[in-house]
């Protein structure tokens, strides 16, 4: 047999050691460079994270006063019960390693727990995509998949360190929970089924993405069942899994009953009957033989199914069992968010994908993609139908919404590796196919894999070969010179390489900057650090009462509660859309309107995030519209949108902008002397590229509290009722030496709260 | 050494209290400076003095009012004449409540007169009068003193007493005791920034010392208190709590010094809200509100580095560090920006941390190879600050034992406990040693004597080895054999 180039001999067990070293080895580096790729942000700047108090009462009382916490201090004055509404998993899961930690007495800081949770949980799901991609193809596969996983943007942007989400835990549990699936459908083992469902159970605490898996595994199930593909494997492992996972998911307290009560979970539980009754049949079948039985037995199948589903519609139409949420209904219809529930619409992260976030998130891995899916046609075993699957929906989830590129990033790395792997391995290969007739037989592996690209060279030999018709058809497909595998080799490797400086550069440009530090460069290159945010923050903490209430728009309530440490009207956690819409009236009323609704929450303080100096586009003004409209939802007939807009429908804070938006408080505190800090001069936002007037602003109910160094974050307080009972405009015309308009400021009445 | 010194001078001065006699001593002149601060202020009293007997024992100085609460001063003092030096270490305080100290001096055989200066520190003496002034306006502090005469127990010939403000001008003052004045002088004259009361004359004693050691007003003797407002152009700045962790570590070569600070802005409170457009335009104009903090120095001991400047949410990047000369050395800058302008009755809390080269802080004892001296600063003196409540915690490597403890200053409490960290066995030991009131006078090394047994570290290494010795890392044993591939 000819080889292309020289192979050095070597005995097998060297090889088998060897490849079992290295596998080991490339596992580690990959898993390391996982992990150091994500610590761009805390050394670029340092390790900030926002929310992480219910981890810190987890780590300081223990997990039962987690688990029955009470949070007076957010949703002011509403509070939150913490341990029952949110997924505990991320918490509790940082908690076990800070405690293990301190049990081998090395007194880490549960801060540093939750910074560097998401990398060291990255370099797990490299391992789990290797051990997952191990099942479809072959380990090089598995190592490549793994490298993809490590380093890709699209998992990175919602991993670095510092970013203490669920998502940080979440995608590994995803993976390993998939590859557990796959090893109890592959081994028919009950064993690996539970394995699963104790995984499923920890990404149910973990994440609210669970439903995915929740639909993914009985889908893939549903699907063998229809291609004829059932066993009692299946059965085994699904029953296994479906029995043990569900009853581990009622046990988070956030889920509870849902399993049972909702739509999102009733395919599990429809293919969990459908499997009995095929299990049931099959084995009836067996026992007895005739075929008039068996078509009974087919139509029973088909009627209980029948009969299920009608009771389903049932039980749905009637309540028991809750329709869709809003949520899940915003992944179908993309409008549907917006109108109904905008809040959902406001965030940027649920707005649907731009197109070139594809390749700015997967680079080539998305080209590869369809073809790694291609491969999986051709073999089509079991797992391999759940990667088609698993493609299929996550490239439609993912083009929904640009938080779920999450979902798909794991499965485009998988199906791009087979493919690069294939491409890889059929051109590495050195053996180079026999041209006489009685050849050697190829082994049914490289055979697969020489027909595999065996089109391309097939006309190219044909010219250079025998011209006879005979030893034409005789000729084996292949690679045969060295050239040709240079050709092919030498660009992916590039594309490799590519591929490494595009995810280093997304990385360390992009997805590497907390949200709390702005950086900028000077014209020499040296980076100034605008740290406007904590400035402010910090100021709240040091130097107002402690339990002052501090109202601003809902994206920084986290921040607040987290480094300024003062009670918040709304966070991050928006439970509670009625709440926000209010603050949403009180920032896009007049003061007259908004005062009452500060009075009544007990407002102290309210915070704005204000860009218009620095050009800072991520500002409240930018935001605006979202709070108008989300308050609109709620009092159509009090806030309308068209209001906040000029004559001829354009959004603007110059001279033109209507007066709504002119009277409204949010327009005020943004602006309030912006226009004497230009000296006269054009007072230009840089934001918005407007000019905004200088008529001074006139504020009664509040007053300016603090204004950081850039005026990105600007503090107002709220005045507390005249003590001589006038109202607050009359007051602040009497300390301007206005004489008094009206008498009705001449009230007698002491109104003192 | 300094030990030796100390146990020499009380035994002097236990000689020489037996007994106190008023009549043993005659102030000739007494002229008491007081440089006016903000949180602080120094003041500084020349005594001379004549024996009016022969062997008159020591002198007994009176420190404090019998009238003043403990928060009164500092018990920092210092007394110098010629050459020597006497502070709260070295001499014995005669009564109870520490407000007197016997100063063991020699007095020429002739009688001639003897002179000395006492430097003592008053903390939070000055308020801000107005309390609460608009962010752009001048600060005024109002310093009070209960007694504005000198306590003495010895009849006094002649006393002026001088303020001085530190900007040159002085708005008031309440009217100057004139009961030992000459008939017909004025007792105040004001100059400038500089207020002269007296001088008085034959001024009697204004103390008595009971038997029992506890120090009384002596009949007759009026309290005079004193108050002069004056303007201040700095901000009053106060450390309510300073905590300073040194840990020691021999590997890294390395002795880490952190600061938690939790710093005051005393002054006049801010009246009204921070104005940001206000503190801007500020800049633009000749005088720059003065009562703002809006930075610190903050100087660290020569050869430190790798400064780090933190507070509970994260770095604070607004700081600059200028090390100290390679090799002349000097002291290394830290000049540290607040998140924020810290105006009247605002506070920030952060922490400062740096590492300094072991070797320059420790020694070891001559012929005893395991015993180490180390030498920690207090804390780090920054001008006119006054610390309210001050904390040392050192923590020593795993293994140090027998711990001696020797302090520049009377200290309030000394504690040691053990503290486990990282990859510890049987934890380190921890020493804490605590004082209210310092002043920058206190910045004073801690001196730290230790038995060091590496005994634990050393079986730990052995181990490794022995461990790394016995380990295979071979991937395989078995033989080469050539087997084609294919």
């Amino acid at each position: 047999m000819s080889v292309a180039y020289p192979i050095p001999h070597v005995s097998k067990q060297t090889v088998k050691n060897t490849s079992a070293l290295l596998k080991f080895t490339i596992l580690a580096v990959i898993s390391a460079a996982a992990i150091a790729s994500r610590l761009f942000a805390v050394i670029r700047h340092e390790s900030i994270i926002h929310e992480f108090r219910a981890t810190k009462v987890l780590a300081k009382d223990g997990f039962y006063e987690f688990w029955n916490w009470f949070d007076p201090t957010a949703w002011y004055p509403l509070g939150r019960v913490v341990g029952g509404t949110v997924y505990p998993g991320l918490m509790v899961t940082s908690g076990i390693i800070y405690n293990v930690l301190h049990w081998l007495n090395f007194p880490v800081d549960i801060r540093n727990v939750c910074v560097m949770l998401a990398p060291a949980f990255s370099g797990l799901t490299a391992i789990a995509t290797y051990l997952f991609t191990c099942e479809m193809a072959d380990e090089s596969t598995g190592l490549l998949a793994a490298a993809f996983m490590g380093i890709v943007p699209g998992y990175i942007s919602r991993s670095v360190a510092g970013s203490y989400d669920n998502e940080a835990i979440a995608i590994f549990l995803l993976m390993y929970t998939f590859y557990l699936w796959i090893r109890a459908v592959k081994e028919g083992s009950a064993f690996w089924g539970m394995l699963a469902a104790v995984f499923y159970g920890w990404m149910v605490a973990a994440w609210g993405g669970y439903v995915f898996i929740t639909n993914m595994i009985p889908l893939h199930a549903f699907v063998l069942v229809l291609m004829g593909r059932f066993s009692h494997k299946i059965y085994i492992s699904y029953s296994s899994w479906y029995v043990i996972g569900t009853l581990a998911s009622m046990q988070v307290p956030f889920v509870g009953f849902l399993p049972v009560r909702t739509s999102e979970h009733m395919a599990a539980l429809g293919v969990f009957g459908l499997l009995q009754l095929v299990a049931f049949v099959e084995t009836v079948r067996k026992l007895v033989p005739g075929k008039q039985f068996q078509l009974l037995l087919r139509a029973f199948v088909i009627a209980a199914f029948a009969i299920a589903l009608a009771v389903l519609v049932a039980l749905t139409s009637s309540g028991f069992i809750a329709p869709w949420t809003g949520r899940f209904y915003s992944l179908w219809d993309t409008g549907y968010a917006k109108i109904h529930i905008p809040i959902i619409a406001s965030v940027s992260e649920h707005q649907p994908t731009a197109w070139p976030s594809f390749f700015f998130d997967l680079e080539m891995l998305i080209f590869l993609f369809p073809a790694g899916v291609y491969l999986c046609f051709k073999e089509l075993r079991d797992e391999h139908v759940f990667i088609i699957i698993y493609a299929v929906l996550s490239s439609y989830f993912a083009g929904v919404m640009v938080r779920l590129m999450l979902v798909i990033t794991p499965v485009v790395c998988v199906t791009a590796a087979m493919a690069f792997s294939k491409l890889l391995t059929t051109y590495m290969d050195p053996t180079v196919p026999e041209i006489d007739d009685d050849a050697a037989p190829v082994t049914g592996d490289l055979a697969a894999e020489v027909e595999a690209t065996a089109n391309k060279v097939k006309g190219k030999k044909t010219a250079s070969a025998d011209k006879k018709v005979g030893v034409v058809a005789s000729l084996k497909r292949g690679i045969y010179s060295l050239d040709t595998r240079f050709i092919v080799i030498t660009p992916l490797v590039g594309a490799l390489v590519m591929f490494v400086y595009h995810c280093t550069w997304v990385t360390s440009n992009a997805y590497s900057s907390p949200s709390v530090v702005l950086a900028s460069r000077g014209a020499d290159g040296s980076q100034h650090i605008i740290d406007d945010f904590r400035e402010a923050y910090y100021w709240l903490r040091q130097n107002t009462k402690q339990d002052a209430v501090v109202m601003s728009w809902w994206d920084y309530g986290y921040q607040i509660a987290g480094m300024a440490d003062r009670p918040t009207l709304v966070d991050n956690n928006t439970w509670n859309n009625t709440h926000i819409a209010t603050v949403g009236k009180a920032m896009s009323s007049n003061e007259a309107v908004a005062y009452p609704i500060l009075r009544k929450h007990d407002v102290d303080y309210i915070l704005v995030i204000f860009g218009g100096l620095l050009g800072y586009s991520g500002d409240d003004i930018n935001k605006f519209l979202w709070m108008v409209r989300i308050s609109q939802g709620v009092w159509p007939e009090e806030i309308q949108e068209s209001n906040y807009f000029t004559n001829r429908g354009e959004y603007k804070v110059d001279a033109q902008a209507s007066q709504t938006m002119k009277d409204s408080l949010m327009y005020k505190m943004s602006y309030y002397r912006f226009a004497e800090l230009f000296g006269g001069g054009q007072a230009m936002d840089r934001v918005r590229n407007q000019v905004i007037p200088n008529t001074p602003i006139q504020l009664d109910t509040i007053e300016e509290a603090f204004t950081s160094e850039n005026w990105i974050v600007r503090i107002y307080q709220v005045k507390k009722e005249d003590d001589l009972g006038r109202d607050l405009p009359a007051v602040s015309a009497f300390e301007a030496g206005q004489r008094l308009k009206k008498s009705k400021s001449a009230k007698t009445t002491n109104k003192k709260r | 050494m300094r030990l030796f010194s100390a146990l020499s001078a009380l035994l002097l001065a236990a000689a020489t209290s037996l007994a106190f006699d008023p009549s043993a001593y005659e102030n000739t002149h007494i002229q008491r400076t007081y440089e006016l601060g903000g949180a602080a202020t120094n003041v500084q009293t020349v005594y001379t003095v004549r024996a009016l007997k022969v062997g008159p024992g020591g002198y007994e100085l009176v420190l404090d009012s019998p009238e003043e609460g403990v928060q009164g001063g500092t018990d920092y003092w210092e007394v110098v004449q010629g050459g020597k030096v006497w502070d709260s270490l070295t001499v014995q305080s005669r009564s109870d409540g520490k407000k007197t100290v016997t100063i063991p001096l020699e007095p020429a055989p002739t009688g001639g007169p003897l002179t000395f200066t006492l430097s003592q520190v008053l903390v939070h003496h000055s308020h801000p009068l107005p309390a609460s002034i608009g962010q752009d306006d001048e600060q005024f502090l109002m310093f009070e003193n209960n007694q504005t005469m000198v306590e003495s127990l010895y009849s006094t010939r002649k006393e002026t007493i001088k303020y001085r403000s530190p900007s040159k001008k002085i708005i008031s003052h309440s009217p100057a005791p004139e009961k030992y004045i000459t008939v017909g002088a004025n007792p105040s004259k004001k100059s400038g920034g500089t207020l002269t009361l007296g001088p008085y004359t034959s001024v009697p004693p204004t103390v008595a010392l009971s038997r029992g050691g506890v120090l009384t007003r002596a009949p007759g003797v009026e309290v005079e208190p004193i108050r002069i407002h004056y303007p201040y152009e700095e901000p009053v700045k106060t450390i309510e709590k300073l905590v300073r962790l040194a840990e020691v570590s021999h590997w890294g070569d390395n002795l880490n010094v952190e600061d938690h600070i939790r710093l005051v802005n005393t002054g006049a409170h801010l009246k009204g809200q921070f104005s940001r457009i206000q503190y801007q335009m500020a800049r633009f104009r000749p005088t720059f509100p003065a009562q703002i903090i809006r930075n610190i120095i903050y100087p660290l001991p020569a050869h430190s580095h790798s400064p780090y400047y933190y507070d509970i949410i994260g770095n604070i990047s607004t700081s600059n560090f200028r090390p100290s000369h390679p090799t002349r050395g000097g002291p290394a800058l830290l000049e540290l920006r607040p998140r924020y302008p810290i105006l009247g009755g605002w506070m920030d809390e952060f922490t400062v941390g740096w590492d300094m080269r072991l070797g320059d802080w420790l020694r070891s004892v001559k012929g005893h190879a395991a015993q180490k001296v180390l030498r920690v600063p207090f804390m780090t003196a920054l001008p006119g600050v006054v610390v309210d409540e001050a904390e040392l915690v050192i923590t020593l490597p795993e293994g140090a034992r027998d711990v001696n403890v020797t302090v520049p200053f009377p200290v309030d409490t000394i504690e040691h406990s053990t503290h486990k960290t990282y990859l510890d066995s049987i934890g380190r030991p921890r020493i804490t040693i605590k004082k209210r009131r310092c002043v920058e006078k206190h910045e004073q090394d801690v001196y730290f004597q230790k038995v060091f047994t590496a005994g634990v570290a050393t079986a730990v290494m052995f181990a490794a080895f022995a461990l790394a010795k016995r380990l295979d890392v071979r991937i395989s044993k078995a033989p080469q054999v050539a087997v084609v591939v294919g």
